[in-house]
């Protein structure tokens, strides 16, 4: 049972993820540090010369060069970083634009029957609350399938302890396939499916009880063929990185994901998706072999000609909690990027209808690959912008990409704002810091997770990471609402874990 | 495990989902798509206005008003630009932001237009037309935005195009004419139909731009703020106004930056800073007076504006006045006046403070008679009605008929004199008799041209720097007899007494030639050829200083 726990990284298997994939704000952030450094007038006098002095001295042929590069960089690198914020305010555009990322508030009947699909592994801890959540959502017509690992008698035993609770919503699949991962389990329980759509959960998932109805509502609405759904996560204040990484979640699902279903090409989360069945069935399901099947079947289906619809709404937002720990969301991160890079390579996205899809396919999904060069291209840019002698409408230019980092500091700075108001939650001026000060480790931390997925790429090295979860969204009842007491929250639930 | 409570809250208690945003939406949100034949109807009246501005700002272009020190200065900035690779023909010393001039140089160079005309002053009056037929169209847009039926947005584009006022400060080469479009720009984004959020970046950087060209712009600041805060929904504001900001303090920032890259931020000796820049604007420039008095230089910059268009100038204070009952007008009429009340600050109040007075003016004026009389016409009594018509059809007529016999005058001289003329034979005199290798003392609107008739760039002295910059004291070591002509303007004639060494060049100078009479006079005087006793003795400017005192004693 050890040998298979989830710490044999090789072995383990699904995991649950849905999935802010974000630009590299590194880039741009990576260069406003060096702008900074800049902006210090020592450093400034001894590093940019006066544009006479350049004339008088002539440039040579590597000075001309390296500007050459400088100016490239930074235009490149603006252009990156002003798509990234451009998306990332994207549902704000306009009020219209934000009320149509929404659920519309008409009242209909239910149309559709659901198969909700909860594969599990090891999560014994949390399964049989998210099973019993699921099996009292508020829709008539509707079965939950939990997806067990034979090998897993665990977590079999708290599936099927919920299936007994519940025995016309909850059924138990097992999945006997070796090695195992997510799309596996999901093909396997795809068969057992008898529902008009499939959506996917994961088993620490919080979902909300209206959900269901609302989907239906959106699907009737839109006429869609995929519905994604919203995904939060809320442990901001359990360690310096969990709040960027709960602000990722926020900008990605609240606006960023509507513009790539606008543009018809969307990377799925990995769960509150919601997919026809027959569709999926006749996309032959979730590819196995891929390490982010959701961004893949999102970008198989774009590709079909699917319609995908996103809508979000806080209160009914999925809620989830951040990896354990640093090392799970370096692994976690690495997984993802390397999928996209799967993905690419894969090259469905290549049969995209219009050249701004493929065009948009192929930057999105290169992303993994722009954010190790960049690694590499701003030290040498720092390194001529000290060296070399600039003319200042050059230096100028290098600070560009500077702007839009600024801008996307300030829209964090706001979008914290915001989501402590739709959840509910104090944010206070310490919040607001941890913010601001760890935007650059996170994009350092983000960068090496990018170059360690395309290293694993390039070797073959294709397998599952999982990620652990403790149970910190949730408030157990001891500590119900005292939020002080989070940490604790987690030290037990792990405790719990690691008991089973 | 023991039962969960999940930490939302119970079913029964959701609130009902989706909070549209919608029903009451501020103004400007979401107006309806304008359709091609809405679109063609604009074309037809705009068209011809734009032509009517161009036509009236481009006949006689040269002629009126005579060119003066200040159109000279940018011109030779724009060209010192393309020519040099240099901010400016002098040392820059951050008197005002380069983007004015940056962005002449931008015409003239795609356009070649120094090699197109004699005087280069009108290469930069060419640029002035074309701002001002830009800031025509925007003036047209904003007058819509601002819910004005295209009758009162033509009203509106006329007065531009027409005042006396607005033609002769429009044809001068100021940085204000440049900044204005950009000004009236960032008003017409600002109250966007569609895409807020770019609506309102697209603002911010184009008021950026406009304070970057002229920094008094930046007193519209907050009535900027105010129309976009009035404009931006509950829902979005969060998000739209702080990006607002961020690009807007952006923009102003390169500013800074490039000071900064040229270790020219923070004061240090024997160097131009921009620290230095905004002390002297802000501080140490000399006040021009309280307004109320009438020998200050306020009163007689405020007399310039009102001896060419008194007309429109007291109906757009009293147009301001009512326009803040009306909503949509509320912000620039409150922009309008506050910028008026201004004025009666002790500082300095430059002479083209009035320019982007100007567009408000032309648009207040026929949106307050608008707004009043739709507000007749809906008047439910039928007296009232009657009396509101009749009162406000008074008031129109009143001003086009006051419009057109006051302003045919000035219009006409705008439109056939030559001003220029003498600038031009002062000019010419010099290329004929002056050696190439003389040094003139002259005023910076003719400075190009003398350069490129061959005259050596540290040979033509700008008066203004005679005494101020010291590279050009340093190359005229014996003061003022280093010099061999002074070519006096009315401009200068304005200086002279603040400035020694000019002074005492014009004092030991004996008028050549004058042409013009007037104000618009402009002599040329040559300086008397010294004493080589003297000028042997004379080491330093202060030696000369002290030879002239005594030779001024009779």
């Amino acid at each position: 049972m050890s040998v298979n726990d989830s710490r044999s990284h090789e072995r383990a298997d699904r995991a649950r993820r849905s999935a802010p994939r974000r630009a590299p704000r590194l880039l741009t952030c990576l260069l406003g540090t060096a702008g900074l450094v800049l902006l210090s007038p020592s450093v400034a006098r001894a590093a940019v010369e006066p544009a006479a002095r350049v004339s008088e001295s002539g440039l040579d042929a590597w000075a001309v060069a390296g500007l050459t590069f400088l100016v490239l960089v930074s235009l490149f690198l603006t252009a990156v970083a002003v798509t990234t914020v451009a998306w990332m305010l994207h549902a704000w555009r306009s009020p219209q634009s934000l009320a149509a990322t929404g659920f519309s508030g008409r009242h209909r009947l239910p149309e559709r029957t659901f198969s909700l699909l909860v594969p599990a592994r090891h999560e014994e801890g949390v399964l049989g609350d998210t099973l019993d959540a699921l099996a009292a959502l508020q829709h008539p017509r509707y079965e939950v399938i939990a997806i067990v690992g034979h090998d897993d008698p665990g977590t079999d035993a708290v599936a099927r302890a919920a299936a007994a609770r519940h025995p016309s919503r909850v059924r138990v699949v097992v999945d006997d396939s070796v090695p195992k991962n997510k799309p596996k389990a999901l093909n396997r329980a795809l068969q057992e499916c008898r529902g008009d759509v499939v959506g996917v959960f994961d088993a620490e998932d919080d979902v909300h009880p209206q959900l269901l109805r609302l989907i239906d509502n959106r699907f009737t609405e839109t006429g869609a063929d995929v519905v994604q759904g919203g995904v939060q996560l809320m442990n901001m204040r359990t360690s310096w990185w969990s709040l960027r990484n709960c602000m990722e979640y926020y900008f990605w699902f609240r606006s960023r994901l509507h513009f790539h279903a606008q543009a018809r090409f969307i990377p799925l989360g990995g769960n509150t998706v919601f997919i026809r069945t027959a569709l999926i069935r006749d996309a032959g399901g979730w590819d196995a072999e891929c390490l982010a099947e959701d961004c893949e079947i999102g970008v198989r289906l774009s590709t079909n000609g699917a319609r995908v619809v996103v809508a979000y709404d806080p209160e009914v937002a999925t809620r989830e909690e951040t990896p354990g720990s640093l090392k799970s969301l370096y692994k976690q991160r690495t997984r993802w990027n390397q999928g996209f890079l799967q993905v690419l390579r894969k090259g469905e996205w290549r049969r995209l209808p219009t050249f701004r899809q493929r065009l948009m396919a192929r930057y999105l999904l290169t992303m993994p690959f722009l954010q190790a060069a960049t690694g590499v291209m701003i030290p040498i840019s720092v390194l001529l912008m000290l060296t070399a002698k600039v003319p200042t409408p050059i230096a100028l230019l290098t600070f560009l990409p500077l702007a839009p980092t600024v801008v996307s500091l300030v829209v964090e700075v706001a979008g914290l704002g915001d989501f402590g108001r739709v959840y509910g939650m104090r944010i206070r001026m310490r919040d607001y810091a941890r913010l601001l000060l760890g935007s650059f480790p996170y994009q350092v931390f983000l960068a090496a997770a990018a170059i360690r997925s395309v290293v694993r790429e390039l070797r073959g090295d294709g397998s599952w990471e999982k990620t652990e979860h403790s149970n910190v969204h949730r408030s157990l009842p001891v500590v119900a609402q005292l939020r002080p007491q989070l940490q604790t929250a987690n030290a037990v639930s792990l405790g719990e874990r690691e008991a089973v | 495990m023991a039962a969960v409570t999940l930490s939302r809250p119970a079913t029964s208690a959701v609130r009902p989902l989706p909070r549209l945003p919608g029903d009451e939406l501020p103004e400007g949100a979401e107006p309806p798509r304008p359709r091609g034949g809405a679109r063609l109807r604009s074309l037809l009246w705009l068209v011809p206005l734009l032509a009517l501005t161009g036509l009236v700002q481009g006949i006689n272009l040269t002629g009126a008003p005579q060119r003066f020190d200040d159109e000279g200065t940018y011109v030779a900035q724009a060209f010192a630009v393309g020519t040099y690779g240099d901010l400016a023909h002098y040392t820059y010393f951050y008197d005002h932001p380069p983007l004015g001039w940056l962005q002449m140089a931008g015409w003239t160079q795609l356009t070649a237009g120094f090699s197109r005309y004699e005087e280069a002053v009108t290469a930069g009056r060419e640029f002035m037309l074309v701002c001002t037929l830009v800031a025509a169209g925007l003036l047209w847009l904003l007058a819509r935005r601002l819910e004005m039926s295209r009758p009162a947005a033509a009203a509106a584009v006329a007065i531009f195009a027409l005042s006396p006022l607005a033609v002769q400060f429009h044809r001068s080469v100021y940085l204000d004419n440049i900044a204005t479009p950009w000004l009236l720009a960032a008003f017409v984004l600002a109250l966007p139909r569609r895409e807020q959020l770019a609506g309102y970046a697209g603002a911010a950087a184009a008021f950026g731009v406009a304070v970057l060209t002229k920094e008094t712009y930046l007193l519209f600041l907050p009535f900027l703020a105010w129309q976009m805060w009035r404009g931006a929904h509950p829902s979005t504001r969060r998000y739209v106004l702080p990006v607002a900001g961020t690009v807007f303090v952006l923009v102003g920032s390169v500013y800074v930056l490039m000071a900064a890259l040229k270790h020219e931020l923070l004061p240090s000796a024997g160097r131009t800073s921009l620290w230095d820049g905004v002390w002297f604007q802000l501080v140490d420039r000399p006040g021009s007076g309280w307004l109320a008095d009438t020998s200050s230089a306020a009163y007689a910059t405020v007399g310039i504006w009102w001896r060419l268009d008194p007309l429109l100038i007291v109906a757009a204070l009293l147009a301001a006045r009512f326009a803040l009952h009306v909503r949509h007008l509320l912000p620039l009429a409150a922009a309008f006046l506050t910028l008026v009340a201004f004025m009666f600050r002790p500082g300095y109040l430059p002479v083209p403070y009035v320019v982007p007075l100007i567009p408000l003016a032309a648009l207040l004026v026929p949106g307050t008679v608008e707004a009043f009389l739709g507000r007749a016409l809906r008047s439910a009594r039928p007296h009232a009605r009657r009396f509101g018509l009749t009162a406000v059809a008074t008031v129109a007529a009143a001003g086009v008929g006051f419009a057109g016999a006051s302003w045919q005058a000035p219009l006409d001289a705008l439109l056939t004199t030559d001003q220029d003329r003498p600038m031009r034979q002062a000019q010419e005199w010099l290329e004929e008799h002056a050696d190439r290798d003389d040094r003139l003392i002259v005023d910076d609107a003719m400075w190009v041209d003398l350069v490129r008739a061959g005259f050596d760039r540290a040979g033509v002295v700008w008066y203004y720097k005679v005494d101020t910059d010291p590279s050009v004291v340093g190359r005229a070591p014996d003061g003022w007899s280093d010099y061999d002509y002074v070519v006096v303007t009315e401009s200068m004639r304005r200086l002279l007494g603040d400035a020694p060494v000019l002074d005492d060049a014009i004092r030991h100078a004996s008028t050549v030639v004058a042409f013009g009479t007037g104000t618009g006079m402009v002599e040329v005087l040559e300086v008397a050829v010294v004493d080589p006793d003297v000028a042997t003795g004379a080491a330093g400017p202060a030696t000369a200083a002290t030879a002239t005192a005594s030779s001024a004693v009779p």
